[in-house]
């Protein structure tokens, strides 16, 4: 479209457009706020568990606020079921063969 | 900003511990500190036939710039390479294409089977326009379930090229697609999450549709990225983060008004840049005149000009 025909249309037309950008960038801003609570809990979760393992290596007691606490609490749970998981997918194997 | 959050991490972990001394503390700091410097690199599968806009994909969204102008056209094995970009390494595997010959499919398990089990994220790219996903369907269900189901869970599959989806009548000035557009992506994104839980019925990944092109949709797809990884890897992912910028593709006159150029001066301008910046930033800028000049050159380069 032409600067020409920018010029040409109605302001109704041109409040449509707008709000076609906003609805997208309205979208992506909650993908980034999404992405910025996510890397938040990653970098948590990551220095969480290093620092519990550096202190101990220290022979230091830590103490973790709760919310960390919970994630790493939720990593044990989390590996118990990829662990059994992946025992039943290699019953599951064992059998096919 | 993963400094700024480490910061509040420590701060919040300090503040659980007021016990431990500062020298005690500081010591547990550094350790840590020292490996988040050493953490390996993201590790980024792309996996996609050639064409599907794979180094494009690399560009927009971690500005690698010149280092990647294309991917090595390799089908015989996994082409392994770390690439610097805007802010660090990622490394990248270029995975060979699908469905080429019955012969070089025991090859390619083995490839993917060595190359899969180790990445933090797989990103299959599909051309939006293309409905051929039969024989990576096919491949799903019998190869990748045979290396490890879960290894599907962490793939992220996205179809590109979405401006040109039927009927191709992309919005110049918004760069958005158009109405009907729109249900045609929709469609074809529904089509194709429906393909792969019939291949792999435990997935429950997101299927985006995007544009390398037209930097549409860029954060969408990231995150889907982001959330296909393992929990402790993600930051080292956004550490390296450079979105291209969507509204450079959006014509100025219909930008919201708090994005449109403002006509400041340039020192206007370098206010408002150092008043945005965080203070390590502006403690780095500072140290030396070598340190503003490398700055300001980086700026420029990841704004897409020239440098001087």
């Amino acid at each position: 479209m032409s600067a020409t025909t920018y010029d040409q249309l109605s302001s109704a037309e041109r409040s449509r457009i707008e709000a076609m950008v906003k609805s997208q960038l309205d979208s992506m801003d909650t993908a980034n706020r999404q992405i910025v609570q996510r890397t938040r809990e990653s970098l948590a979760y990551y220095v969480a568990n290093a620092i519990q393992a550096t202190a101990a290596f220290l022979g230091y007691a830590i103490a973790l606020p709760l919310a960390y606490a919970e994630m790493i609490v939720e990593r044990f749970v989390d590996g118990f079921k990829e662990g059994w998981n992946a025992a039943f997918d290699e019953i599951r194997r064992t059998r096919n063969t | 900003m993963i400094n700024d959050m480490l910061k509040k991490i420590f701060g919040d972990i300090r503040a659980e511990n007021p016990s431990l001394s500062q020298e005690e503390f500081d010591k547990l700091q550094r350790a840590v500190e020292e490996q988040v410097k050493k953490e390996p690199p993201p590790r980024v599968a792309f996996i996609g036939e050639a064409g599907v806009g794979k180094s494009t994909t690399l560009n927009v969204l971690f500005n690698a710039g010149q280092e990647v102008s294309h991917f090595e056209a390799c089908t015989q094995e996994e082409a392994a390479f770390d690439v610097e970009v805007a802010k660090g390494v990622i490394r990248i595997y270029d995975m060979p294409g699908l469905g080429e010959s019955i012969e070089k499919r025991e090859k390619h398990l083995e490839t993917y089977k060595r190359v899969l089990e180790n990445i933090d994220v797989a990103l299959w790219i599909l051309d939006a326009q293309y409905r051929a996903i039969e024989s990576i369907q096919t491949y799903l269900s019998r190869e990748i379930k045979a290396i490890n189901s879960s290894i599907a869970e962490r793939m992220v599959f996205v179809l590109n090229k979405v401006d040109l989806v039927h009927p191709a009548d992309w919005h110049p000035l918004a760069n958005v697609p158009s109405e009907e557009q729109k249900r045609n992506i929709e469609a074809r994104i529904n089509d194709v999450k429906k393909k792969i839980r019939e291949a792999v019925p435990t997935w429950k990944g997101d299927v985006i549709g995007y544009s390398a092109l037209r930097y549409y949709n860029l954060p969408q797809l990231f995150l889907a990225m982001l959330e296909a990884m393992p929990r402790g890897r993600r930051w080292v992912l956004t550490d390296r983060k450079a979105l291209a910028d969507f509204l450079e593709k959006v014509d100025e006159r219909v930008r919201p008004l708090q994005s449109r150029p403002q006509n400041k001066t340039p020192e206007e301008q370098v206010t408002e840049l150092l008043e945005n910046m965080t203070e390590e930033q502006r403690a780095g800028l500072l140290k030396n005149n070598e340190s503003v000049h490398s700055f300001f050159s980086r700026l420029m380069k990841n704004k897409g000009h020239k440098k001087e």
